[in-house]
Formats: C-alpha cells, structure tokens, sequence
C-alpha cells in the first residue's frame, strides 16, 4: 500500500483566500480577523490530519466475477473495512487506474462509501463495461477520500492483480432460423443408455406398484409367472456442431476496408457462433464448438449450462492475434449430428462435410437480432 | 442519514450565523431581520425538485449586478472601512440570491465559501464581543457543514461519473453508496473532534501571531469609541453603541459620595502634535518621560510623587469601575495625586501630560478597577510635584499651527469678531502675566464661536471628501461647518495654536448620567470624547469644550433602546472578552511568553529537585558514594536492556505467531517459530514496503504465485521462501543455522528482485 496526499483546487483557492485574510489581519487592528486567520489556518492541518488517520487503518479487497459479457456490465464489488476501534471513515472513494488491454473497457466510474463504521466491512460496488471479449486485467486500484473539509485529499493505493474473462455477446436468432440449419438433427435419431419416456427398449425389470400397465411385458410374464415391465430409453437430444473457421489470419482475409474491418468481421464471426451455441443450448440441444486455425476446445458433443460456458469461454478465450495453423483437423461430430460451419469472409465447402451448413460472419445481423429490438 | 436534509440545515445555521455577525458589527440589526428571512424563505422554499427556486439567468444577473455595485461603491469609498462594509453587503446580498437558487454541490461550496467572507468582514469591523461569539459559533457550525458537504458532493459526484459511463442506450443498474451502522453517532464524534481541535489549534496561533507593541489605546480590537489617537479622515469609527464602557464614584476629601459637576469628563490621552499629511493628531514624546509604580492589593495609594504624598486640600477619590470597556489607559478626571488597585500592577506616569497607562505588571488582561486621588485645582507646586517635564512656557512666536490656511482664519475671525479686550504684545511684554488673560480670552472666544450656533453637531461625516492639499479641520471651519467631537476640538485647538497659545486635544468619556441609587456617573461607549485644554500658565491648563453640548446630549438620548436597562447582565462576560481577548496585545503576548517560560522552568526546577532527592536516597540506601550510584545505575540499564530484548522477542513472538496461523501456541512454541520462520517475517515486511503487501485473506502459496504477474523474479524468490515456511510450520523440520542463513540470503533475493523493478 502506498499513501500519498493530494493538494486540490478548493485548497488551493482556500490557501489563497487564508493568505488574503492574513494580509489584512497583520495591517488591520482587529484581534477577532486574528482569530478568523488563525481559524482558517488551523483548518488546513485539520484537513490533513483528519483525511489521513481515518485511511491509516483501511482496507479494501476487490471482487472481481470470473465471467462477464460484452456490452453487458460488470459489477466489481469492494469490501471496505474500517480496522480503527474508535474512527470512521468518510466519503471514500474506490477507483480503477488501470484496465488492460486498453480499449477493452474504459476505466469503470469510482465506487463510493459515504461511511464505514469502527470495525466495519461495508460493500461498495462500481460498474465496468466491457467493450468486447476477452481476458480483462485489473490492476492497481486507489482509495480516496478528501473528508472532512475538501482541501487536501490522502489516497491509499492497493496492488491487487485480477482478471475476469469477457464472454462474447450471443445475439438471439431470428424466429425458425435455427430450425432451418439444424436440419434432420433436430428430430434426433439416437437414444441414450438412460431410462426415459422414449421408444426404444432398453431392460426388463420386475413390475413395481404404480408402473403403468402399458408398460408390462405380457408374454414374459406369463411365461416367467411375474410381472415383468419393459424399461425404455430416452430419446438422445439433437445434436449441433458449430465449426468456426479461423485458419486465415486477418491479414489474409479479403475483406473491404482493411485490416479493421477484417477484424470487426472475424469477432462478428465468433458472436455469431457463440449465438448459435446459445440458440441450441436453450433448445436443450447438445452442442459442440470446434474452432480451426487456432486452438479450442477438445469436448465432445454435451448438453446443459455448463457445456455452453466452456466453449463460450473457449470462444472468449481466442487470441486473433496469434499464428493460424491451417493444418488442424477437423474431427467429424457424426453422422446424427447437424453441423454448422462459420466463415469470415469466405466459404470453404471442404469443411464439415457434405451436410454441413456454411454461414459467412457478414449474415450475423441477418440471422439475428438486436437484443433491444428483441425486446421490442 | 438523510445527508442531503442535514447539509441544507447545516449551511443554512452557518449563513444565518454569518448574517448574526455582520449585522452585530454593523450594530443594525435590519440587516439581520432582512436578509436572514430571505435566506431562510430561500432555503426552505427552493429546496427539493419542485421548490421555487430562481432561475438561472436571473440569479447571474442579480450576482453580477451585485459585484458591479460593490465596484462602484468601493471606488467611490476606497477607505478600507468603507470597502469592508461594502464588501459585507455584497456577500449579504449573494448569499441571499443563493438561497434562492437551485443547489449542486458546487453552490453549496459556494455559500459557504461567501458565508466564511462574510464573517472575515464582520470581524474586520468589530472585535465586540457579541460579534466574537458569533464569529465563533460560525467556525463550530462550518466545521459539520464542511463535513457533510463532502459527503454528499462525493455522492453526487460518483452518481454522475456512473451515469456518465454507460453507454447510450443502456441502463445501468441501480447502485447505492453505502452507509455503515451508526453514520450520525460518526459524524457528530467527527464533528466534535474537529471542532474542539480547530479551536485549539487557533487558539494557539492566535497567541503566536505577531503583534506590533500596541502601547497606545491598547491592543488589537479596541471596541469603545475611545481612541489615543485621532485620524481626521477616519471619522466612521464614532461609536453610536449606548453601552456603559465604565461607573465612576467621586468621593469629596470627607469622602463622601455624590455628584459634583455634570457633566463629567475623564481625561484618558493627550495629544499635542498634529501631521497635516496624514490630518493625525498623536502624542509627541508620549511616555517617553515615564515613570514606573506598582499598586498591591492591599498596598493602599501609591503616590505619583513624594511631594504630594500629604496632599489634602481640595483632594478628591475617584473610584473607577471598568464595565465593557477593557483599556491599559486610566482615566483621571483632573490631575491624579496616587493610584491604587486591588490587583498587583505597574502603572506609568508621564511626567510631561499627566497620562496614566496600566503596563501591566505580569498581569494578563487590564485592571477591572481602581482608585484615583486627583486635585481639582492643583496647585502649581503639586504640579510641579507630579508632572516636572511640563516643561517651560513657550513664547507666543515658537507656537504655531501647520496649515496655513487656519492661521489666515484663526487672525481673521479674531479681527473680525474676537474679544476687543485682548493685552496687545507690549502690554505683555511689560507684564506677562497679561499674558495669561490674553490666551483665557481667546480660548474663550474660540469656544463660544463654535459651539455657538455656526457649526453644527454632526456624526454622519460622508460629506467629508480627501483630497490633494486638502486639510479635514480646513474643510470643518469652512465648508461643512458640522462635525463631532474630533473636529470641533480639534479646530479649537488649531485657532488656539495659530494664535500662538499652546493647546493640545484630550481624548477620553464624558457623562451625562448619574445613577443615584449607586452614587455612579454613567460613562457610555458613545459618550467617548474630545476637547481642549490650554495652557494659560506655566503650570495651569485649562479646560474647554467646543462641541454643542445640547446636540450631543440629544444624540446620546436617541440612541438608547430598552435594551440598556439589561446589558449590566453581560457587563463582565464583555469585560473579560475586552480585557484578555479584544484586548491581546504585545505585551500580553510578552507575559504569556513568559509565564509559559516560568511554568517550564518550575516543572524542570521540580523535576530536578525530585532526581536530586532520589539520588541522595539512592546514595544513602547503597552507603558507597558515586560510585554506588553508577553502579545501581549500570545494572538498572542492563535490567532495562535485557528486559526491553524480551519484550522485543515476546512480542516478536506473538507475531510470528499471528503471522504463521499459531496464534495459541505456547511460549515455547512462538520463540522458536519467531527464530526458525523469521525470514517469512521479513520477507512480508520487504513485501509491504515495496507495495505488494500479502493480504491477510489470501495464502502465501497464492500471493506468490500472483506475484508472478509483476515480477518473475520476485514470484520465484517468495514461492522458495513459503516452501521452507511450509515445510517449518506443517513438516515439523527443524532448520539448522545454515540453513536459516540461506533462508534469509533468499529475502536479500527477494528484495533484488523487487526493486530490479517489474519483468515479466
């Protein structure tokens, strides 16, 4: 921690106004504007006595969440702790001073604690906004008060080092959108080894009171004596493989309006990805995320929440920076499964076989919409 | 907490306070009635979303207008006293217009800000001590104001900076800055502390502060209208205030109470020298022949020369009591014959005006009372006696007045209309006690032209204008023709000396009351006055007062309110603020220098004589000597050094123990984790010092690691060091001297590494 005192404007106006009535004090009789100087000057001690003790015995710890989202805010939380027995601590102020990468997020408006009591914790929050995914670093970060009178402020500076992983913002399809892509996948055409409401037999098993009697083997159990009862399986969930192809760097893209524009299309590429993942999930379909040119995710096909978070997080995780490799192959979901493969700029019919459906990251606004004209 | 209730409460007992004391000093309570309804209209009213609150291009032009008017009044009176009021009248106004105005944090700064200028201002003009208190009660009422200021700008400030970071078209969720239990109990305790220690602490540097030896009326903050002093041009401090500066008892030589002459006047400073630059009357020479004598509280008189020790003819008593007024001038009706008080003090004599001076004597503050024997009509031996540098009778051609211009009037109105009966010079110089005659007649004459009904009896002196070449006395004899006391003494005296007569001014009270259920005259703060005296002989001087008595006893009489039959009740509370406070001056900055310095000393004195006896005891109980001494006292600091190491290695024990999670571990136990882990001790320490403090919350193991974001180096040296705290505290291995050596050698690598600064 380190603590340093700061001289304000209003302290330096103060100042001046403290010299000018000093002037008139030393050249006029008057022993109360004495006093009156003398009042005013103990006022500026007082201020950096009484801003600096309150701070002497503070601490702040940072929360950061693991996971935010771009373009959605990211609540940062501070525990402030008064460790004095007898003091309070006034107006303090918590502020970032860095954010890295920069231009990932602008500095997040300071937290404040109007009091925080003797031997108390007090939580104070303050909101980032992530322009775009990634990982975001969290530094050095100050607290600061200028309590009680504004003219000199202290300031105590906490290194702490964390870092929250911004997820890309998965815009929601357009209504039949992901029907028409998933194709046949999405009647599914498996079961699964677990007991379900479905079609295909899976055991026999003794009937128990309260199994329905559609469900009792007959000729078994006439010629086994008992009643016997027919287990059957689940019906497997359709299946969606979303292949995100990276292998070109952007460079190499043949995108109009350069480099930028390039990058702009290969993070609209991912968003439109990570909206398909989140279309299917929500279906209660399993996914799958396979990125080539870059390293991803080795999972197979899985359903749930925390499929979806790993290859958010996979997708947040992608450096565009780093070397592609064109060589990473692409392993084949299966024949039950409906692929999906998104481009840049260009098709690549090659990839995801001969059922695959290919989308280009130009059609994101297309596919999809805005989630405030969804809202509408 | 309602922070934003509190503030406006706050600020507006500050203004409202404010408002108290420049009104006090402006003795107009109007201005209070006034401005303090509007403030108060303003802040109850324009407060909250639908208040009434002016808007803003009205409030800019009513403060600009305002700073326009001041300008223009204070070009128009530059005089320091003039600009101060104006400037109290501008603030007065702002404030008022404030009130009025919707209010952000920076207003609020803004009205205390023009609240603190206006008290400065009142403090400027009056050191009363209602005016004091106020001043006083303001600092206390600034200090939660201030406070509450901050929080509730701070709040403000932090809800704009998050509206202003989200992006368009978003909402940001909704965040409160939080409070901690018991947000009042803090503050007042905030509050209380800060207010008790800013006083305090001014209080202090009101004692330090520099301040040229008064000598002469007093110290800073003289509030009577009394002055040892005269400046023609500064005439705005006539006081009006009815308030009883001081109750005099005369005694006959039977000593016997009653009421002598009315009205009476009290003699308190003589001024004989006149600076036309500078229209300024003073003493020349004042004190410079002095002479010294100390009153005991049951010394009885002390008198003023040995010579009129038995003096009895024709002797009066004179039993002053100070009220409001607290001076270091004694007032004397006539010429004083001893002194007495009931405090030990040292007054001063000079032995060529008669003045009287309390010099205080190691005494802080100015004597309450005390008791004068004066001559009505001293003989010129008693004179003699008392003042011997009087000095000779001067001759008609070596007296003489400055300005030209009073010269030409003084020989014109005495040809014109003087008395026809005056000694011509031959006549005089064949018998000069003719002499005598001449200048009773003139003096007379002079005093009967201007108090006969030409001039007028005036307070208001705004007509008054200085000018290049301009003389005040010129302008009264004729121009304005009406003035107060100043100038028509001072015009007397002018004519006098013009025509060769030597005449000085006398400052001092005049009564026209006499209390007689207490056999008191009545001396009231307005009653400070001025008249003449001339010398017609070599040890005579007489007395004249050419101001309108009539007209000045029906100023007096209209200024008194229904408020005077109360203000004995406050009487010594004023006094005492008079005294040590209005009153403080170099010389009570001189005794309080050195009281300090004697309570120091007799402390040091105290202290030594107590070593001094220990050490005689000391010395006798061991029965050896010195040597016995430095014996004991050889193996007192050893005690004391072995006993300071064990605190040290307890208490560096409990630390380790803290530090390494054992807190309830044995002595034994803490001893040797503080040797064996000492390093991590210090490791943490160097952590601490560069910045990168491990949190209490979080494991050595991962402070290491997360050092690794910043240094490399550092990261691999604390992880090293926490392995061996590891294995120390959990593995039970005990680490041999080397090995804590090495140990420590990786601190000194840690500390390379930090201050190599942050690779990655």
């Amino acid at each position: 921690m380190r603590r340093r005192y700061h001289v304000r404007a209003p302290g330096v106006l103060y100042l001046l106004l403290v010299l000018a009535v000093g002037l008139v004090a030393a050249n006029r009789p008057g022993n109360l504007l004495v006093w009156v100087f003398a009042a005013m000057l103990s006022g500026v001690l007082l201020s950096g006595i009484l801003s600096g003790w309150p701070l002497m015995k503070l601490r702040v710890r940072r929360r950061v969440p693991s996971t935010a989202v771009a373009g959605e805010p990211l609540v940062l939380r501070y525990e402030v702790s008064q460790g004095s027995r007898a003091w309070p601590a006034f107006a303090v102020s918590v502020r970032e001073l860095r954010v890295a990468p920069l231009g990932a997020a602008p500095v997040p408006a300071p937290a404040f604690v109007r009091h925080v009591g003797p031997r108390e914790t007090v939580v104070a929050e303050s909101v980032a906004w992530p322009a775009r995914r990634g990982a975001l670093r969290f530094g050095t970060f100050r607290a600061e008060t200028a309590f009680p009178f504004g003219l000199l402020g202290k300031s105590v500076r906490f290194d702490d080092d964390a870092s929250c992983l911004v997820l890309p913002r998965a815009r929601p399809l357009r209504p039949g959108v992901l029907r028409e892509l998933a194709g046949e996948g999405r009647t599914g055409t498996a079961s699964r080894p677990r007991i379900g409401p479905g079609s295909d037999f899976l055991g026999l098993r003794e009937y128990r009171p309260g199994d329905s009697v559609r469900s009792v083997a007959w000729r078994r159990s006439t010629a086994g004596g008992d009643l016997t009862v027919i287990e059957r399986s689940v019906d497997a969930p359709p299946r969606v493989g979303v292949v995100l192809d990276l292998r070109r760097a952007t460079e190499a893209l043949r995108v109009e309006g350069g480099p930028a524009r390039a990058r702009e299309l290969e993070e609209d590429a991912i968003v439109l990805a990570a909206s398909l993942l989140q279309a299917a999930a929500s279906e209660g379909m399993e996914t799958s995320l396979a990125v080539l040119g870059l390293p991803g995710p080795a999972a197979g096909a899985r359903a749930g929440r925390r499929q979806l978070e790993r290859e958010l997080c996979a997708l947040a995780a992608l450096d565009l920076d780093a070397p592609r490799d064109a060589e990473i192959a692409f392993a084949d979901p299966g024949a039950r499964s409906s692929v999906i493969v998104v481009h840049v700029d260009r098709a690549d019919l090659a990839v995801g076989g001969p059922t695959a459906v290919h989308l280009a990251a130009g059609q994101l606004r297309s596919m999809t919409v805005d989630a405030a004209e969804g809202a509408r | 907490m309602n922070v934003g209730t509190w503030l406006s409460r706050s600020v507006l007992a500050a203004c409202m306070l404010a408002l108290a004391a420049f009104s006090a000093s402006q003795a107009d309570a109007w201005v209070l009635v006034v401005a303090g309804s509007v403030t108060v209209a303003g802040f109850t009213l324009s407060g909250g979303p639908r208040g009434l609150a002016l808007p803003p291009w009205a409030v800019r032009v009513a403060v600009l207008g305002g700073i326009a008017w001041g300008a223009l009044e204070v070009f128009a009176r530059p005089g320091a006293e003039d600009a101060a009021r104006t400037v109290g009248i501008v603030v007065t106004a702002g404030i008022c217009v404030k009130a009025w105005d919707r209010r952000v944090p920076s207003d609020w700064r803004q009205v205390l800000v023009l609240a603190m200028v206006l008290c400065a201002s009142a403090a400027l003009h009056s050191s009363d001590f209602l005016v004091g208190t106020l001043v006083i009660a303001f600092a206390a009422a600034l200090v939660p104001a201030a406070m509450l200021l901050q929080v509730h700008a701070g709040s403000e400030a932090a809800a704009d900076a998050r509206r202003a970071a989200v992006p368009a078209g978003r909402r940001a969720p909704a965040l409160e800055s939080p409070l901690g239990a018991a947000p009042a109990r803090g503050m007042r305790r905030m509050a209380a502390l800060g207010a008790l220690a800013g006083i305090a602490m001014s209080v202090l540097a009101f004692a330090v502060f520099p301040r040229e030896l008064a000598g002469e009326g007093g110290g800073r903050g003289r509030v009577s209208g009394f002055r040892a002093n005269i400046d023609l041009w500064s005439g705005g401090r006539i006081s009006q205030s009815s308030r009883v500066a001081m109750t005099v008892r005369l005694l006959d030589p039977q000593d016997r109470p009653g009421e002598l002459t009315m009205p009476l006047r009290m003699r308190g400073a003589v001024l004989d020298s006149y600076d036309p630059a500078e229209a300024r009357w003073s003493g020349s020479g004042r004190f410079s022949r002095i002479r010294r004598f100390r009153t005991e509280p049951s010394g009885g008189f002390e008198p003023l020369a040995q010579r009129v020790r038995d003096e009895r003819s024709n002797v009066w008593t004179q039993e002053v009591q100070m009220r409001s007024l607290a001076s270091d001038r004694v007032f004397s009706a006539w010429m004083p014959l001893a002194i007495a008080c009931d405090e030990t003090r040292i007054f001063g004599l000079d032995r060529r005006t008669g003045e009287l001076v309390d010099i205080g004597g190691g005494r802080l503050g100015r004597p309450g009372s005390y008791r004068i024997r004066m001559q009505a009509f001293p003989s010129a031996a008693s004179v003699q006696a008392v003042l011997p540098a009087s000095g000779p009778l001067p001759a008609a051609g070596d007296v003489g007045f400055p300005v030209a211009r009073v010269r030409e009037i003084a020989a014109r109105v005495l040809a014109e209309q003087g008395p026809g009966n005056l000694p011509s010079d031959a006549e005089i110089a064949e018998d000069p006690s003719l002499r005598r005659v001449r200048a009773r007649r003139i003096a007379a004459f002079f005093e009967s032209w201007l108090s006969g009904g030409d001039f007028r009896y005036s307070t208001d002196l705004s007509a008054y204008r200085r000018g290049e070449g301009e003389d005040p006395i010129v302008q009264f004899l004729e121009v304005r023709r009406s003035g107060h006391c100043e100038l028509f003494a001072s015009a007397m005296a002018a004519l006098c000396l013009a025509s060769g007569i030597e005449a000085r001014v006398v400052t001092g009270f005049i009564a026209t009351e006499y209390d007689g259920v207490s056999d008191r005259y009545v001396f009231r703060e307005s009653g400070a006055h001025a008249w003449v005296e001339v010398r017609v002989d070599e040890f005579q001087w007489m007395t004249f007062d050419p101001s309108p008595l009539a007209e000045l006893l029906a100023i007096q009489q209209a200024n008194r309110t229904w408020l005077d039959g109360f203000r004995w009740i406050l009487d010594p509370v004023e006094f005492t603020w008079n005294s040590r406070f209005a009153g403080f001056d170099a010389r009570a900055q001189a005794e309080l220098a050195d009281r300090a310095g004697e309570a120091s000393r007799a402390a040091q004195a105290w202290l030594s004589a107590r070593a001094r006896d220990a050490s005689a005891h000391a010395e006798r109980f061991f029965m050896q000597g010195a040597v016995g001494v430095a014996w004991v006292a050889s193996v007192a600091g050893a005690l004391a050094a072995v006993g300071g190491i064990l605190a040290v290695l307890a208490a560096r024990g409990r630390r380790a123990a803290a530090a390494l999670g054992a807190p309830g571990a044995g002595r034994a136990a803490r001893m040797a984790l503080a040797r064996d882990a000492g390093f991590y001790l210090e490791a943490l320490g160097v952590l601490e010092r560069a910045g990168v403090g491990k949190p209490s919350w979080r494991t050595p193991l991962a402070h290491a690691r997360a050092l690794g974001t910043r240094s490399r180096g550092a990261s691999e040296a604390f992880e090293a060091i926490v392995r061996r705290l590891y294995a120390i505290r959990y593995g039970g291995v005990r680490p041999t001297r080397a090995e804590r050596r090495e140990a420590h050698g990786l601190v000194a690598e840690l500390r390379r590494a930090l201050a190599d600064g942050y690779t990655r």
